[in-house]
């Protein structure tokens, strides 16, 4: 850091550079081919018949009326399906179709092909189905209690997974320790609210194979999923993946990919399913519910001695990505703050609703979102500054945390250093003791964040990824990974980078989508890992091809390679610079020389990363980041309506390969946790989805989202390409919370729930004035 | 599913052709803008036979004036009546409620008549046009009606229509000054969202008196409502902070609200006393 003056990325020609995304033409002239836009000869339309109930044993299933219905092509049940249990997690509670038990309204039962997605539907409708109803549990709590229906025999109290994790003697600390403080939070079902619904289209061949169209982060991991459920080997199942109309975690393993090739091998034809939003949103797969309960220890000067805390997430009739989301949910921040003692119990309880699973923060949002209030509330309580709280008790460059994660860079201190100074905080007005009265007012809140940039723990086979970069008989180059872009620019990222190695106008370089036939087997885009560690692998391929072009171009020239550089494009050569051989030439004679073959240079990083021990110790990830927000908000004293007025957000993201587009992300993290701090839930009464549209389920426009004030503290990181670490999850991660001190700031009143919605906070302030009155 | 499989789309080029063909098809609906009708056909709510588009009609499209009366066309889009000077110089409720109906796309496409028959309790300009005493104009197969707005709703969703008439035009007499007038709702998100309660207020002042009131809620009872207990008390007084509290007190007993999905009856009966209460404020500053 003491070089920080020296900027790396003035050393750069294409890293840095706020490169527009590589795609984004086509994408803004509408010329991009989503899964909706694709077909494929002779597509039918499917439709899934989904329960109508919570919970029920199937009694019979009567198909012949939608049988009927002109233009069905075929039905299947689950007599139609291998009737495996497996899922993309254990436990393994999937089912093609449900077998003899419905689990959750919108649960699936039987599946219709037909010419149009209408007949699809109709037919659907047409499916009759009769029950025998069961008592049925929505609140974890609930169902944890003996006697409370349950939903999988195998789990008798309702418990899928359990997470416990324990260093050091937090009892003993609690109990010697100056204060302890306690606080209770909830973060609400969240929506991924993806422009573009789950979907696929799958198709069945001659040998026995699938081919299945469709985005997600995981092709490689989803055929491994998928073999298991439909019972063939992982070659027989082929991905390919479209550009991404949106996912922020959504679209990962989807069943809906077994039904199609369950229904598309009976029917003989390619299928498609598009889900509506209604069903997107109420038989689809949002952040789960998550409970906090936190006992702090803290002394009297502010060090934080022990830590004790309680997660409970409702996850849902079935296990999605939940376990992961729920273990990170209970100590990814201990990797943020060193607390010393630490013990934590997560339980991910099973309930009769759509089963949940992964979003953008993966369960450290909303462990930030119920912990970074909570800093707020014991600053003030112990009379010391919360960011001064925050600034003694954070990890920094070099630490070794509890857990045996290794923080080679931490910027967060400098990251409060800057957001402070920018925003004004410091010179905040103290929140009023009661929430005033016919009043606007303005309030100001602070919070921070971690990530990783990569997780070991998530997928056990490995942490690492793979690159080729080539170039071809036309000289263009091609970067050719196995984690899919899905939207957020990694494509553009991966561009620059071989561009930078190989001197290149970083526009010229193409990153190939993903088609499990032909690219590296790849764990997939999640963990905040693109840039960074596919990234690197890209840079070690670019640094490869590089060498093997010196060597030719040197031949081409006849000069030793050592004088062989790079610029525009071209391989030149260092002294007499007017001899030089271009791209397309080393493309060509190496081409020519090896029977049309590319030139090719590979490149594979596996990050310096352990597979945790049993007790849960071990460096999980290549690199941690780290953010600090700032939001200022204007409540409406009367009708507890919230509009963050301005906002700055500050991040070390290690070296910042594209400012445009890790902006951007940060823009689009933003909004999503400020609108999951204020408006966007879903909303379940008796099972049912009740705000199943974007009327009801309010994400926010552009009159909801204030503009923004990004800032990069750029750190050096050995692992990354360039120094580069994430940006995509740690740009959510502390939003929510400062909107939630901002409205403190404000009213006097803590909020312990997201979202905060007007009639919430409305009655928080009532209660408040309440309360007072009686004084 | 006994539903028809198509709908028939009819383009009638006068009033009378359009009530002859609502006529001869007893499922048919008359299409304007289409932002609620569409949708609900779309989740399956209403299955029309037929749909008689009416924005051909050149009568039904425009707005004029008429011995200071206003007539706006049954199929004048909401950005028209929004951009029209007399609205922005005479009523400007019905800008304040036009700007948060939908967004910028529904206002293109979305008329005034099609608001009001869609007889939603939370639509935008029924309370404005409800507190300038508004009167709808309606042809049918047995003739033309006049109905004062105020009797226009029976429930949700529900108009005194009968089968095949048509709302023509909506007349603003003029009886109610609209220059004190204003229009808010409590909603959720700031870009396109629906009231959770609105209030409308029309007002007319002399002297810091109250000489006429007008005080219309929305969402908190099956049909947009008047709360005549407060426009009487109002009468002859001025808006002290006694009087703004009454007036709240009044609007808050007023409202009967149900709970559903969006809010609870509870701050709904809130929410309409502060709404009236300011919305007050506003139109009488507006002098």
């Amino acid at each position: 850091m003491a070089d920080k003056e020296l900027t790396v990325s003035q050393a750069f020609r294409s890293v840095g550079q706020p490169l527009s995304q590589i795609d984004s033409a086509g994408k803004t002239t509408g010329l991009t081919q989503y899964l909706q836009d694709l077909s494929v000869p002779g597509m039918l339309h499917g439709s899934i018949v989904r329960s109508t109930i919570p919970h029920g044993l199937i009694r019979k299933i009567d198909t012949s009326q939608a049988e009927r219905l002109p233009g069905v092509r075929a039905i299947i049940t689950a007599k139609d399906c291998p009737g495996v249990l497996f899922g993309p997690q254990k436990p393994e509670d999937w089912e093609i179709l449900c077998q003899d038990r419905v689990r959750y309204i919108g649960d699936e039962v039987a599946a219709v092909a037909a010419t149009s997605p209408e007949v699809a539907k109709e037919a659907a409708q047409l499916v009759r189905i009769e029950y025998e109803e069961l008592p049925a549990v929505y609140d974890p709590f609930e169902a944890m209690k003996p006697g409370a229906a349950v939903l999988w025999e195998q789990h008798p109290d309702n418990i899928a997974y359990r997470f416990f994790i324990e260093r050091g003697d937090v009892d003993e600390a609690l109990a010697q320790a100056d204060h302890v403080f306690e606080h209770d939070f909830y973060t609400g079902r969240f929506y991924h609210a993806p422009m573009e619904p789950i979907g696929c289209i799958v198709q069945y061949q001659a040998d026995g194979s699938y081919t299945m169209w469709g985005p997600t982060h995981v092709p490689f991991r989803s055929r491994m999923t998928y073999s298991k459920g439909l019972g063939v080997s992982m070659a027989k199942i082929r991905i390919i993946v479209p550009p991404f109309g949106g996912s922020f975690g959504m679209k990962y393993e989807l069943n809906v990919n077994c039904i199609a090739a369950v229904l598309a091998k009976k029917c003989g034809r390619p299928l498609k399913f598009f889900y509506s939003r209604e069903e997107d949103i109420s038989a689809g797969h949002p952040r789960m519910g998550l409970h906090f309960h936190f006992r702090l220890g803290i002394n009297r000067d502010g060090r934080f001695v022990g830590k004790e805390a309680r997660v409970v997430g409702t996850g849902g009739a079935r296990t999605f990505w939940t376990p992961p989301v729920l273990s990170t949910a209970c100590y990814r921040i201990d990797g943020l703050y060193h607390f010393q003692n630490v013990r934590t119990e997560g339980l991910l309880v099973y309930t009769n609703q759509s089963p949940a699973t992964c979003f953008r923060g993966f369960g450290n949002a909303e462990a930030l979102t119920a912990f970074e209030t909570f800093i707020d509330e014991v600053g003030e309580k112990i009379g010391i500054d919360p960011v001064q709280l925050r600034r003694m008790n954070s990890v920094k460059s070099g630490d070794l945390t509890l857990h045996g994660w290794n923080i080679v860079s931490c910027g967060y201190q400098e990251c409060l250093d800057r957001a402070e100074e920018v925003s004004g905080f410091r010179d905040r007005n103290q929140p009023p003791k009661v929430p005033p009265r016919r009043v606007v007012v303005r309030g100001i809140g602070l919070a921070g964040g971690n990530h990783i940039s990569g997780n070991r723990v998530i997928i056990d086979e490995f942490d690492g990824s793979s690159a080729q970069v080539r170039v071809g008989f036309d000289g263009q180059v091609d970067v050719i990974v196995g984690d899919p872009d899905i939207g957020q620019g990694m494509n553009t990222v991966f561009a620059q980078i071989a561009a930078e190695v190989l001197g290149l106008d970083p526009t010229s370089v193409r990153s190939l989508p993903v088609d499990t036939l032909i690219s590296p087997h790849g764990i997939g885009t999640l963990g905040s890992r693109g840039t960074t560690i596919v990234g690197r692998a890209v840079q070690l391929a670019a640094e490869d091809a590089r060498a093997k072009i010196v060597t030719l171009a040197a031949e081409m020239l006849g000069m030793e390679p050592g004088r062989v550089e790079f610029q525009g494009g071209n391989a030149s050569v260092a002294k007499d610079g007017n001899r030089r051989v271009s791209m397309r030439e080393i493309g060509t004679e190496y081409s020519t020389r090896h029977g049309g073959a590319y030139l090719v240079g590979n490149g594979d990083f596996t990050p310096p990363t352990e597979f945790p021990d049993a007790s849960k110790y071990g460096n999980l990830s290549a690199a941690y980041v780290f953010g600090v927000h700032v939001a200022e908000v204007e409540v409406d004293t009367e009708t507890g309506a919230v509009r963050v007025v301005n906002y700055w957000a500050v991040h070390d993201s290690g070296t910042v390969i594209n400012p445009s587009t890790a902006t951007g992300q940060v823009h689009g993290g933003v909004a999503q946790g400020i609108s999951s701090a204020l408006t966007e839930e879903v909303l379940v009464k008796d099972g049912l989805v009740t705000n199943p549209n974007f009327l009801d389920y309010r994400i926010p426009g552009f009159q909801d989202i204030p503009e923004m004030h990004v800032e990069f503290v750029e750190t050096q990181d050995p692992y990354g390409p360039f120094g580069a670490k994430s940006i995509g999850e740690s740009s959510l991660n502390p939003a929510a919370s400062a909107v939630c001190n901002a409205i403190y700031n404000a009213v006097g009143v803590r909020v312990h729930q997201t979202p905060v919605t007007p009639e919430r906070l409305w009655k928080l302030m009532e209660t408040a004035r309440q309360g007072e009155g009686k004084k | 599913m006994a539903e028809p499989k198509t709908t028939e789309y009819v383009v009638p080029q006068s009033v009378g052709e359009a009530v002859e063909a609502l006529s001869e098809s007893p499922k048919a609906r008359v299409i304007a803008g289409g932002t609620d009708l569409m949708v609900g056909m779309r989740e399956g709510h209403v299955h029309p036979t037929r749909l008689v588009d009416i924005t051909r009609i050149q009568e039904l499209i425009g707005i004029s004036t008429q011995n200071g009366s206003l007539r706006i066309g049954a199929a004048t889009k909401i950005d028209e009546i929004l951009h029209h000077p007399t609205v922005r110089s005479e009523y400007p409720a019905l800008v304040d409620a036009g700007q948060l109906l939908g967004g910028w796309q529904i206002q293109n496409m979305a008329t005034l008549a099609g608001n009001l028959c869609n007889a939603s309790p939370a639509a935008e300009m029924s309370g404005p046009l409800l507190v300038l005493d508004a009167e709808v104009e309606v042809m049918g197969p047995s003739g033309e009606r006049r109905i004062p707005l105020g009797e226009f709703w029976t429930g949700p969703g529900k108009t005194v229509l009968e089968p095949a008439e048509i709302l023509t035009t909506i007349v603003i007499p003029g009886k109610v000054s609209g220059r004190l007038s204003a229009y808010q709702r409590v909603d959720i998100r700031h870009s396109v969202d629906i009231a959770l309660v609105s209030s409308a207020v029309g007002v007319e002042l002399s002297e810091g008196k109250v000489q006429l009131a007008r005080i219309a809620l929305g969402a908190v009872a099956p049909t947009v409502i008047r709360v005549t207990e407060a426009e009487a008390y109002l009468q002859g007084r001025t808006l002290s902070e006694e009087v703004l509290d009454k007036v709240e007190d009044l609007a808050e007993a007023a409202a009967v609200p149900i709970t559903d999905v969006r809010a609870s009856a509870e701050y709904r009966s809130a929410m309409a006393g502060v709404l009236a209460r300011r919305v007050l404020l506003l139109a009488a500053e507006r002098g």
